[in-house]
């Protein structure tokens, strides 16, 4: 009898799993280059894998001028990521050329410190992270016991509700506005599939003879509206 | 599950074990250690790898622990751990039940309002400062997407600005260039671009619009009033004041500027010289009664700067005051007083009809404007469905003219004295039915008149009998404008699309009276019914809008159809007749995008517009509008028919630095207004008529810009070729087809050489030939390059200088050189700036250049600013 009921829960949750989704108010400050940015993002996930995506699209009109710097994606870009074994796939622009990069997280080094508070209900313990560069506070709650969170992170012991980071060459936060729980039949799949993908040291490469590119391109004020040196992540350190 | 567990303490403590479901299989897990004293808090924490295995070396010995182990998919398990002894290594295994109760269902929303900025774009201006810029516009030029156009209107992406807010508010309303041209841009924190702009909060959700607003947040920490202050002395009696304060706490906020000066700037909305259509006129002009008496040419092909000759005063004040929470009242004011001068010449050779000659005139002009502008606005939006605005402007300007002309030998003195009034009512109503839809309605009733006076002394005879010296020529005229016109708007949304219908009705009436007299030796008065108009011209229109819009991957399709149901009623009390007409008017347009890729667009749309003659298009009765100058028309009710069909093609790539654009226009009109045109050495005649035989012109635009990094160059390349095909008479000819070709080429260069020298050359070629079929073709060309170099000596030291070479008529030898020269130099706390700024260093006294037709050719000249050098000193309290 017992076996049958297991049997019928495992049948149960093969059918049906169940999936967080969660909506993060998306602030970001390019310093060098004075440009903010807001948006809503949005991470769903099932443990295995999740899709974190950030909506350009809605926050852009579609403005059919030449030298239009809102960013008109096709799709929002959206990041992959493979959790258990850290890798994130995702596409990113360099001057409006889009690629999908392949990213082989190295494991991150959470450090967890005792300050919590509490983010919609839920009491979130902080944690801090020095990656590629810079310094991320994080708050993450085990009461959703998924280890995931926005944007390249995951690794804590439960689902990241805030993410901050504020330095010279980027300011950010990714504060959540919504979080669902819920059963669903749906699957998540990985949109990277069929793509040509290129590693991230291969796009930081790239990125650095951009960037020194725009740095000496003219307008007729005499003023460059050069690259910043990265926001997220720095990849320019000169 | 709890477990007591006792164990041997140890120095390094290692705590491992395996994790497996009930069926032994290896489980992902998250191993939480938490203190005993604090439950609440994870300590330390790792994870399982793929074979369920896990490891935690515990930071400091703990003599008590809790471990956890979560996992999304299984019951969370924990234990209670008590460490007695030495120990390297505890084992502890656990197995772990599937969650039979999934994680609750929930939603979870933050309660407390976020502020969307969605649709926002916030530039840090320090960011974008490097010392050089005064006035905001100085700042905004550098934001990346902003444009500033020659007449201080600000656009953003190529789409004009709706309004420019500070810190919110809309406090300049319609001339927010009293901000952009005058207000300091060290107050400036941030510049938010708010895309989807609406002043209607009501319509949110439920329509975007397509209106662009600007936002300038001001650095806190700033006291509530502050200002600054520049003083300009230049040699010889060159002078440049100027004045501006800032008010801002929580109830009002205030912008005031006053300026004085005479080295040819002009920092208000309003525009007395250029041909150029001023950013007042841009607001208000349809609405506007008509001037038709010159006053004046001030045209040069030259910028502004170099013979703007002007005594400019100009002071604005603008307040906004918060009556409650939601109700706003705002009050603009402006004065204008200005003294333009210039000088002109001209010598011109008509060759029509198989005849040749020449005629000379000068004319030396004063132009002394006076402007007087009122704005008052209210807004409530106290109830929560209904919100109402009011606005109201009234605005009187006086212009006095006076010249010596010489025409021919004939000497003349010119007066012109023109008004214009102009008062507008405004009222703005949004009711809001449901979260989907949403009523507006707005109605306009504004009245305007121009009356205009022009004493010529000696006149000229217009009585073919009588060549008895005539004393004067007085020309009366005055135009009468009352437009009222309200429209209604029903919005709906869908989940995808909106559906937009728009109805309304406008009346305009319009009124001309001219009447021209010559007065004798004998102070005899004579007037002729061939020179006077008395015209009532009213047209009276019911419309109706439909907008569709479909967007689908790479293709956008947009469709209008316009249908417009006129009564035209025209009573001409010379002529005695009186007409009255119904006419229904449908114009489509038509839009269709298709997007190759997302740096590769082509856009191409067709329109066809129906106008209803202007109220200048048809008097008959014969106006003098120069010394030498008479205008009418032929009468005809005709619609104005035109077939507008345009590519555009946009390709940006800027990981290759590379943009191009062409595009290509054609106008087919069904019909057009042509000139007849009699013209002899004292006098020129043009007649304006109607005819069904149209005519077209092409125009194709290239523009190209690519950096080259090796030469840390950018290059720029602009073309344009137009081709036109019209008709016209001139000395009674037949109806003759003129063909004329313009081509315009830019080529620009920009270097940056080091860090703080920049180099650019701008050369820009235009040729222009006029053919009359089967006749002669008149052709000219002319040249400029201008050199410009900025070097910056260090931060608060920065200097820039401008070399323009100008040929205006390449066919003779007749080159000019400008120079100009400005260093400026900050104080270390930025509150005080000093400036030297040499204008027409090389000492240019005229200017001479040439223009065509296809019947004449004009050498003409003007006078320029001198050479000046001014020294300023700028002050911020």
């Amino acid at each position: 009898m017992f076996k049958y009921i297991a049997l019928l829960i495992t049948f149960f949750s093969f059918a049906q799993n169940q999936q967080y989704h969660i909506v993060y108010d998306y602030t970001l400050n390019s310093k060098d280059i004075g440009l903010i940015t807001n948006l809503k993002s949005y991470l769903t996930g099932d443990g295995k894998t999740s899709i974190y995506e950030e909506d350009f699209m809605k926050s852009k009109s579609q403005t059919a001028d030449d030298n239009s710097f809102s960013i008109p994606t096709k799709n929002n870009p959206a990041f992959f990521k493979e959790i258990h074994s850290k890798i994130v796939t995702y596409n990113d622009h360099i001057q409006m050329k889009f690629f999908d990069v392949k990213d082989n997280l190295p494991s991150f080094d959470w450090e967890i410190t005792s300050e919590t508070k509490n983010i919609l209900g839920y009491t979130c313990q902080k944690a801090i992270l020095r990656f590629r560069g810079r310094d991320y506070t994080v708050y993450f709650t085990t009461d959703i016991p998924y280890s995931d969170g926005p944007w390249k992170f995951s690794g804590l012991p439960g689902m990241i509700l805030e993410a901050t980071s504020d330095d010279e060459a980027a300011a950010y936060s990714m504060l959540a506005e919504k979080v669902e729980l819920k059963e669903t039949t749906n699957s998540i799949q990985n949109p990277y599939l069929k793509s040509n993908l290129i590693s991230y040291q291969n796009y930081l490469d790239k990125y650095k003879v951009k960037y020194d590119e725009s740095r000496s391109r003219m307008d007729t004020n005499g003023y460059s509206r050069g690259m910043n040196k990265g926001a997220k992540e720095v990849y320019i350190t000169y | 599950m709890l477990f007591f567990l006792v164990i041997q303490y140890s120095n390094s403590q290692i705590i491992k074990g395996t994790i497996l479901d009930s069926n032994g299989n290896p489980v992902t897990a998250n191993i939480l250690i938490k203190k005993p004293q604090t439950p609440q808090l994870i300590y330390q924490f790792t994870t399982t790898d793929s074979r369920g295995d896990y490891f935690v070396k515990l930071k400091e010995p703990l003599d008590s622990i809790i471990i956890a182990v979560t996992s999304y998919a299984h019951e969370t398990d924990e234990k209670h751990l008590k460490i007695l002894k030495n120990s390297e290594t505890i084992t502890l295994d656990f197995k772990l039940q599937t969650r039979i109760t999934a994680l609750k269902e929930v939603v979870i929303t933050d309660t407390k309002k976020i502020i969307r900025k969605k649709d926002t774009l916030v530039y840090d201006s320090e960011k974008f400062k490097d010392g050089s810029e005064k006035v905001v516009e100085d700042l905004l030029k550098k934001l990346p997407g902003i444009k500033i156009s020659e007449n201080g209107e600000i656009k953003f992406n190529g789409k004009s600005i709706k309004k420019m807010l500070l810190d919110g508010d809309d406090l300049f309303d319609n001339q927010y260039i009293v901000g952009s041209k005058n207000m300091d841009a060290a107050l400036l924190d941030k510049v938010e671009v708010i895309e989807k702009y609406s002043e209607n909060s009501l319509l949110k959700g439920i329509y975007d619009s397509e209106d662009v607003a600007i936002n300038l947040k001001l650095k806190k920490g700033k006291s509530e009033f502050s200002g600054n202050s520049k003083l300009g002395l230049g040699y010889k009696n060159k002078y440049d004041f100027n004045t501006t304060g800032i008010i801002i706490n929580a109830k009002i906020k205030g912008f005031g500027v006053a300026t004085y000066n005479n080295v040819g700037l002009n920092n208000s909305p309003y525009d007395f010289y250029s041909n150029n259509v001023s950013f007042e006129d841009l607001k208000e002009n349809n609405s506007t009664a008509r001037s038709l008496i010159n006053q004046g040419n001030f045209y040069s092909p030259l910028e502004d700067k170099f013979h703007r000759i002007n005594k400019t005063f100009y002071s604005s004040f603008n307040s906004l005051y918060k009556l409650s929470k939601k109700t706003i009242l705002k009050v603009n004011v402006g004065i204008y007083d200005d003294q333009l001068s210039r000088n002109n010449k001209e010598e011109t050779t008509i060759t029509a009809n198989n005849e040749t000659f020449t005629f000379n005139q000068s004319e030396n002009n004063i132009k002394s404007p006076k402007l007087y502008d009122g704005n008052i606005h209210i807004e409530n939006k106290e109830r929560e469905k209904l919100h109402w605005e009011y606005s109201g402007k009234l605005k009187y300007q006086e212009i006095k003219f006076v010249s010596n002309s010489i025409n021919e030998s004939l000497k003349q003195d010119n007066q012109i004295t023109s008004i214009n009034q102009y008062a507008k009512h405004h009222f703005n109503l949004t009711k809001k039915i449901s979260d989907k839809s949403a009523f507006t309605s707005k109605t306009n009733f504004i009245k305007s008149s121009a009356p205009q006076q022009f004493i010529l002394s000696p006149g000229i005879s217009i009585d073919e009998n009588d060549d008895t010296f005539i004393q004067q020529n007085n020309q009366d005229s005055r135009f009468d404008k009352i437009t009222f016109s309200s429209t209604s708007n029903y919005l709906h949304t869908f989940n995808s699309f909106t559906w937009q219908v728009q109805a309304g009705f406008f009346s305009i009436q319009n009124k001309l009276k001219s009447l021209l007299r010559t007065v004798s030796e004998n102070e005899q008065t004579f007037s002729d019914i061939d020179y006077s108009n008395d015209l009532k011209y009213n047209l009276n229109f019911p419309f109706l809008k439909t907008n569709w819009s479909y967007n689908k991957n790479k293709i956008g399709l947009r469709i209008n159809l316009e249908s417009q149901y006129f009564t035209i009623n025209i009573e001409d009390f010379i002529k005695q007749k009186t007409i009255f007409e119904n006419k229904m008017i449908v114009s489509p347009s038509l839009q269709f995008i298709y997007k190759f890729s997302q740096n590769t667009q082509i856009n191409s749309s067709y329109s066809f517009n129906q106008n209803a003659p202007m109220e200048n298009n048809l008097f008959e009765g014969i106006i003098q509008t120069g010394y030498r100058s008479f205008i009418n028309n032929e009468f005809n009710l005709g619609f104005l028919k035109t077939h507008a069909y345009g590519i555009n093609f946009n390709y940006n790539d800027l990981y290759h630095q590379n943009r191009l654009s062409i595009q290509l226009q054609h106008n087919q009109r069904d019909n057009n207004y042509f000139i007849r045109s009699l013209i002899n050495n004292e006098t020129s005649t043009t007649t304006a008529f109607l005819l069904n035989n149209g005519n077209q012109d092409y125009s194709a635009t290239v523009n190209a810009e690519k950096y080259i990094h090796s030469l840390r160059s950018t290059f720029e390349f602009n073309t344009r070729y137009s081709i036109s095909y019209t008709k016209n008479s001139i000395n009674a000819t037949e109806i003759r087809d003129i063909v004329s070709r313009n081509i315009l080429l830019d080529f620009s260069m920009r270097i940056k050489l080091d860090k703080n020298t920049f180099l650019e050359n701008k050369s820009y070629y235009m040729y222009y030939a006029t053919v009359v079929q089967g006749g002669n073709e008149n052709r000219f060309g002319s040249l400029k390059n201008a050199l410009k170099l900025v070097y910056n000596l260090d931060k608060r030291i920065k200097t820039a200088t401008v070399l323009n070479f100008i040929s205006p008529d390449l066919s003779v030898d007749n080159n000019y050189l400008f120079l100009d020269t400005e260093i400026t130099f900050s104080s270390k706390n930025k509150k005080i700036e000093y400036s030297l700024i040499g204008r027409n260093l090389t000492n240019n006294k005229n200017f001479e250049t040439i223009s065509i037709s296809d019947f004449s050719r004009s050498i003409s000249s003007h006078n320029l600013i001198n050479r000046f050098v001014i020294v300023s000193v700028g002050f911020r309290f």
